[in-house]
């Protein structure tokens, strides 16, 4: 049974850190999509007052 | 949208893996009784098949996303193919690593030619071609549509890998899901822990597969800015 802790404890502490990477993964893809976002609407904003001025002039 | 609800649930859906992980680890190694004749050495049994199950449903969800991407055309349906075969990929190169482990102490041999092996190895190929494939076809288009026909191809030979026990003489152990009366587990304690195992990596597959998606769908929209900052400058 000892031996059954010490592994359980051993693959506990390798389940942490997966999950830890695994954590970190998904708040970093997070803010990439929301930094992408911003900077999709932002030459959106660009790409239309680019052809408002090719209208005017 | 980048919603605020996504980043919750893929923390909430962690946690529960983490949860599941645990319970199968400490019913696996703890309470589910040794077996009979191989002792401890069958506790790998849980995570063999726990890491077979998970690559199989890969491979399936690789045959259906490629047809869907065949008659589409659509580049997320690729995308979503491509990450479920590598995923795949990786938990039948976890299979064939706890496979040998097992087989030394109980066999005598790390490998046997027999029909379940060289179907499994065999596939593990496929897809191995099917994950480096794209790395070699210039033209995108090209790559993505032999892929898909690769894909298809290998998800076909799934079913022979696993009713292979059934038809041909083999060393492996035959099916202990949907197994004959007279075989599979019985014990309570060892089902339960086959069955953590099973939906633990499970969800850890769907977790890795959703990541992966999540990167690719990224790097696509990031090449579409690319260019569309492109056509800005040259105007400019």
């Amino acid at each position: 049974m000892t031996h059954a802790v010490y592994l359980i404890s051993a693959y506990t502490v390798v389940w942490i850190l997966i999950c830890f990477f695994l954590a970190t993964l998904v708040i970093k893809n997070h803010r990439l999509k929301r930094d992408m976002e911003e900077l999709e609407s932002r030459l959106n904003a660009l790409e239309s007052e680019l052809e408002q001025l090719r209208d005017a002039s | 949208m980048a919603k605020q609800s996504d980043i919750v649930r893929a923390l909430l859906i962690l946690v529960i893996l983490f949860v599941v992980m645990e319970l199968a680890l400490i019913w696996a190694l703890g309470i589910a009784p040794p077996d009979r004749n191989q002792g401890d050495i069958q506790r790998i049994f849980y995570f063999h098949l726990g890491s077979v199950w998970p690559a199989f449903m890969a491979f399936f969800y690789v045959a259906f996303a490629s047809i869907r991407y065949l008659v589409t055309r659509l580049d997320s349906w690729d995308r979503k193919a491509r990450v479920a075969g590598q995923i795949g990929l990786c938990f039948c190169t976890m299979a064939m690593i706890t496979g040998p482990i097992w087989a030394k102490p109980t066999w005598g041999v790390w490998w046997a030619w027999d029909a379940r092996l060289t179907s499994t190895f065999v596939l593990w190929l496929i897809f191995l071609g099917y994950v480096i494939l794209r790395d070699y076809v210039d033209d995108r288009d090209k790559a993505r549509r032999l892929s898909a026909v690769l894909g298809i191809l290998g998800a076909a030979m799934v079913p022979l890998v696993y009713f292979s026990t059934r038809w041909f003489e083999n060393q492996h152990p035959g099916p202990v899901l949907l197994a004959d009366e007279d075989s599979g587990i019985k014990d309570p304690h060892m089902l339960a822990a086959l069955f953590l195992a099973l939906a633990a990596f499970s969800l850890l597959s769907y977790v890795f597969w959703k990541r992966g998606t999540e990167l690719l769908d990224l790097q696509a929209r990031l090449r579409l800015l690319r260019m569309r900052v492109r056509v800005l400058e040259e105007e400019r």
